[in-house]
């Protein structure tokens, strides 16, 4: 009888001190919660954070209110940094591979997974090239198609990880359109040195700059330029973390550095986007801001152009993503100007512009990631006005 | 509103709690009134208006049969009338038109209803209070705020358990609201919010990635899937009413158990005693029972079956899936009365074929169309379109085996023996304390970070 | 007996009411005409912070992927260039198959627009997409992308409803 009492008190205190603790920190998180300030802006997740939703009639009748106001308790908790890389920690002791499309290569290194695209989704981005192609058949037409780490690092992908074959997508792509361009292929390139150069950053879905200066002394031939400039390289940047980790939440054991190659000799160019005139194509103010890849041309616009005074008699146009950031910095000097089009943003009329100016050759630089989910270019090529 | 959201962790139930405890024990039921009209406008701003009639309606015809007994039964009719067109037409509308529509071809144009949260809930609550005091078992309840507090009342209006009347009335004048049963009730709340956000929220987030590739799945693929849904369904439901019992009786109220370990039955007859208890209890109580139960002869208790489990099947959806999954359900357990109960066979060998029926029944039960859970059990055995094994096989499998491991494991009656003994000395009831804090700080930290939180009972 | 009759009837007639008041403010007009939206929209239109301008039928077919010369009326406003996510199209599609049809559309160019500025490539442009309004009411379908997007989408239901 006296144990069934003492047990019946164990218990009593259990459950006694429990209500205690649980009431404290709900209370507590409460409290904290309200009283933490509220940010406008994440630079670990590189989005604007939910405010407070409007209160009105029209906003509860709906329901708005209500799912604003969850949003914007989950945006605003406390340490929701800290919070989100816990999550990651635990989601990957349960074995998650893939989070948000990107799954791990090493203890440093991520990468995107890739989905192999619909017929349709390819023939519209062969269709339009080629058809461009032959709208302009006196210009020079070039691609570069690059495949990212998950393709030429598949060895490091662990084996149950579901992801297509970047190759036979690549291969598909240069085969239909390789009677209207000339297709420049520097996967061999890449898989040669895929040891002695870091030739992706383990944190973003970027190629370096190393491996675009890879990329491009493999191209220079195919596209008649010199590959033989002087370059000086130097790291700006060492604490870039980019998109893989932001968006996936996993974490990596060092950040990554971003260099820049500046040529030996001085070169003199201006380059032109949006607003105004610069002298050069790096923009120093972002290698302290959040996203130091911005450094080359501050990031995507709808269009550029570079000039510079060397006489080659060459003019291009370059259509891409944003893996060519860090690779047109090797192409200057080697043409008169280089007009540069991001497909997503541009809403002028191509033909217009081709008509008005005298390119002599198109290059088409994109990487198999975005190209499998892009139909801008397509868009674009096509100018339906 | 949902307890499994950081409105009401950290806004509403702080709130909630503070005000009822502070107020003297007169004004507790009209607080708990109040909030619980708050929960429910909270995530039916406009629907709200169809509890409130439904409580004053049936406050009324409960009053007005204690004054008119000898009417008494006409007043019941009425009240039931009322009560099932309301369910009906709000549920059900929109499901008769369709089929009138491809049964003769019409072409009636049926404006998509919405159906308002836990109406299925609210309503069979209503109806068992006015049953039972058609037949004496209670008095009706003259306080109208008592009578709301027992409709809307927070923890068990949106998804039950469904709480007879009888069971919970004489709590509304006296209960103990003590630390200790705050304690009993919050750890009860933490256990259900953990089954919630880190068993059925992720066992749900990978039954849809596998539910994204249709037909074209390996056999281990699609058992993944199924036994994904199973477990998810039952961490999600039991996560609820677990909440819904230790809210419950943090604040003083006993609401009943809905679950029993129901993946442990050694037979279908078994595992409708042991899940959604309080359902199945409502349906024998008023449906099964007045028809005369088993207590009829053989062909009479073959409709009476029928007739519950066609109802239990459409209770939980306005669709045929749901009717399909009702009788398949029916047609077994009358299977196990008539036939296999004659046979003595090996407990272990009805376990495998109960539970391997159970999970059947969830495919029919989640699956989009009849056609396309025919084609789900179909690749489970045997006519699977990618094979035995593929590689999204092998990739589920490994990524998801652990939380399929440890869901399997949490479904079972050893945890309920575990926590037992663990309370029975002082370092296990430390470890218990401190698996339950980090529990809930491991439900804080996804429901901040995830944005998948649903609930498969919502549409009842 | 009487009195249960009566309030009987009370409760049958309260059940009324309510149906009537869960039921009913949703109608939604047959008529509405271009010119119609196209006032209800001025004020934002105007408004400093949207950048958008008149669409033509090619506009909307390069940038919302939709023919709009398909239907029977239309609104649209469109950016000048591709890195203003500003714009705003109204479109009667004749039914309401047809608007969630023009809806599917809508949406897709809402998806494909976030992922153009997703990952840092443009918060702000995100924070705008975010608060989008996409949504459909009977024959019509609407997208709008501005700051005042919620106010817009409350003018634009006024004008709608009956």
């Amino acid at each position: 009888m006296k144990s069934k009492n003492k047990k019946k008190k164990k218990n009593e205190v259990f459950y006694k001190v429990f209500g205690v603790t649980f009431g404290a920190v709900v209370l507590g998180l409460s409290v904290f919660t309200l009283a933490y300030p509220d940010s406008d802006y994440s630079s670990a997740e590189k989005r604007y954070l939910a405010q407070i939703p409007e209160l009105n009639v029209d906003t509860l009748a709906d329901g708005s209110f209500m799912a604003g106001l969850e949003d914007y308790e989950a945006d605003q908790f406390p340490f929701r940094a800290a919070v989100m890389q816990m999550r990651a920690g635990l989601d990957e002791t349960m074995g998650k591979a893939i989070s948000q499309g990107v799954t791990r290569l090493d203890g440093d290194h991520l990468a995107e997974v890739f989905e192999e695209p619909s017929e349709q989704a390819i023939s519209a981005v062969v269709n339009a090239v080629n058809a461009f192609s032959a709208r302009y058949p006196d210009i020079d037409m070039y691609m570069l198609l690059a495949p990212n780490a998950i393709s030429v690092y598949s060895d490091k992908v662990a084996g149950h990880v579901l992801t297509d074959d970047q190759n036979t997508y690549i291969d598909g792509i240069y085969r239909g359109v390789s009677g209207a361009v000339t297709t420049i292929d520097i996967r061999e390139a890449f898989a040669a040195n895929r040891g002695a150069v870091e030739l992706y950053y383990g944190t973003d879905h970027h190629w370096t700059t190393d491996g675009a200066y890879l990329a491009f002394t493999y191209a220079a031939k195919p596209l008649g330029i010199s590959a033989s400039r002087k370059y000086v390289s130097g790291v700006v940047n060492n604490t870039f973390s980019g998109t893989l980790t932001s968006s996936s939440g996993f974490s990596v054991g060092k950040l990554d550095d971003v260099k820049v190659y500046l040529p030996a000799q001085e070169l003199s160019y201006t380059v032109e986007w949006g607003d105004g005139l610069r002298a050069s194509c790096y923009l120093t103010e972002a290698l302290t801001g959040d996203d130091p890849y911005e450094v080359f041309f501050g990031g995507n616009h709808a269009s550029m152009v570079i000039k510079c005074g060397a006489k080659t008699g060459r003019s291009l146009l370059m259509f891409k993503d944003s893996y060519a950031n860090c690779f047109i910095p090797f192409l200057i000097g080697e043409y008169d100007s280089i007009t540069v089009i991001d497909p997503r943003y541009y809403y002028e009329d191509l033909d217009m512009l081709v008509a008005s100016s005298d390119f002599t050759d198109v290059l088409f630089l994109y990487n198999a990631n975005t190209l499998s989910t892009d139909n801008a270019l397509a868009t674009v090529l096509n100018n339906e006005q | 509103m949902v307890f499994s959201g950081l409105t009401f962790l950290f806004l509403f139930l702080p709130v909630t709690l503070i005000l009822y405890y502070i107020v003297p024990f007169r004004f507790k039921n009209a607080v708990l009134m109040v909030m619980s009209l708050i929960f429910y406008a909270w995530g039916e701003p406009i629907y709200v208006l169809l509890m409130i009639y439904s409580i004053v309606m049936n406050y009324a015809v409960g009053l007005m049969m204690d004054r008119e007994s000898d009417h008494k039964k006409s007043i019941l009719v009425f009240g039931i009338v009322l009560n099932l067109f309301i369910l009906g037409f709000f549920k059900y509308f929109g499901f008769l038109v369709d089929n009138l529509n491809s049964l003769f071809g019409l072409n009636i144009h049926a404006k998509k209803l919405a159906l308002p949260v836990g109406i299925s809930f609210y309503t069979f609550q209503a109806l068992s209070y006015i049953i039972d005091v058609y037949r004496g078992k209670v008095k009706s309840q003259k306080n109208i705020v008592n009578f709301a507090t027992y409709i809307t009342m927070f923890p068990q209006l949106i998804a039950g358990p469904i709480v007879r009347y009888g069971d919970i009335c004489k709590e509304f004048d006296k209960r103990f609201i003590t630390l200790y049963s705050f304690g009993r009730g919050a750890l009860r709340f933490v256990f259900g919010l953990a089954k919630k956000v880190l068993l059925a929220n992720l066992l749900g987030e990978m039954f849809e990635e596998i539910a994204a590739y249709g037909s074209g799945v390996s056999t281990v693929t699609a058992w993944l899937g199924a036994i994904c849904y199973t477990l998810q369904i039952y961490f999600d439901f039991s996560g609820y009413s677990d909440m819904a019992i230790g809210l419950g009786r943090m604040m003083g109220f006993t609401i009943c158990e809905n679950f029993n370990y129901p993946y442990v039955s050694k037979t279908v007859t078994e595992f409708w005693r042991r899940w959604h208890m309080s359902l199945s209890g409502w349906f024998k109580e008023y449906v099964y029972i007045p028809l005369g139960g088993n207590r009829v002869s053989a062909l009479k208790h073959v409709r009476n079956i029928l007739i519950v489990w066609l109802l239990t099947g459409l209770w939980h959806g306005a669709a045929w899936n749901f009717v399909v999954w009702g009788l398949y359900y029916a047609a077994l357990l009358l299977l196990e009365k008539y036939v296999t109960s004659k046979f003595k066979l090996p407990g272990w060998l009805t376990y495998i074929f109960t539970i391997v029926l159970v999970i059947i029944g969830w495919v029919i039960f989640s699956a989009d169309s009849l056609g396309a859970a025919g084609v789900t059990v179909a690749s489970m055995f045997g006519f699977a379109a990618n094979g035995f094994v593929d590689k999204v096989g092998v990739y589920y499998l490994l990524t998801g085996g652990i939380l399929i491991v440890i869901g399997v494991f949490f479904s079972m009656p050893v945890v309920g023996t575990i926590q037992k003994k663990l309370k029975k000395s002082m370092a296990g009831c430390t470890f218990l304390y401190i698996f339950a804090m980090a529990l809930f700080v491991c439900c804080v930290i996804y429901l901040v970070t995830g944005n998948y939180n649903p609930f498969l009972y919502f549409r009842f | 007996m009487k009195k249960i009759v009566a309030i009987e009837a009370l409760l049958v007639a309260l059940l009324v009411g309510v149906m009537f008041l869960l039921l009913s403010g949703a109608n939604v007009r047959e008529n509405v005409t271009a010119e119609e939206v196209e006032a209800a929209s001025a004020q934002f239109v105007a408004s400093e912070t949207f950048s958008a301008k008149v669409g033509t039928e090619l506009n909307a077919k390069r940038y919302m992927g939709l023919n709009v010369a398909d239907y029977s009326a239309y609104v649209y406003y469109v950016a000048t260039q591709g890195m203003d996510v500003h714009e705003f199209l109204w479109v009667d599609a004749g039914s309401e198959e047809g608007a969630e049809e023009v809806l599917a559309v809508m949406n897709e160019r809402l998806t494909s627009q976030m992922e153009a500025f997703d990952e840092g490539y443009g918060p702000e442009q995100m924070a705008l997409l975010e608060k989008a309004c996409v949504f459909s009411m009977g024959r019509y379908a609407i997208y709008i992308v501005s700051e005042d997007s919620e106010a817009w989408k409350s003018a634009i239901t006024d004008v709608l409803e009956e």
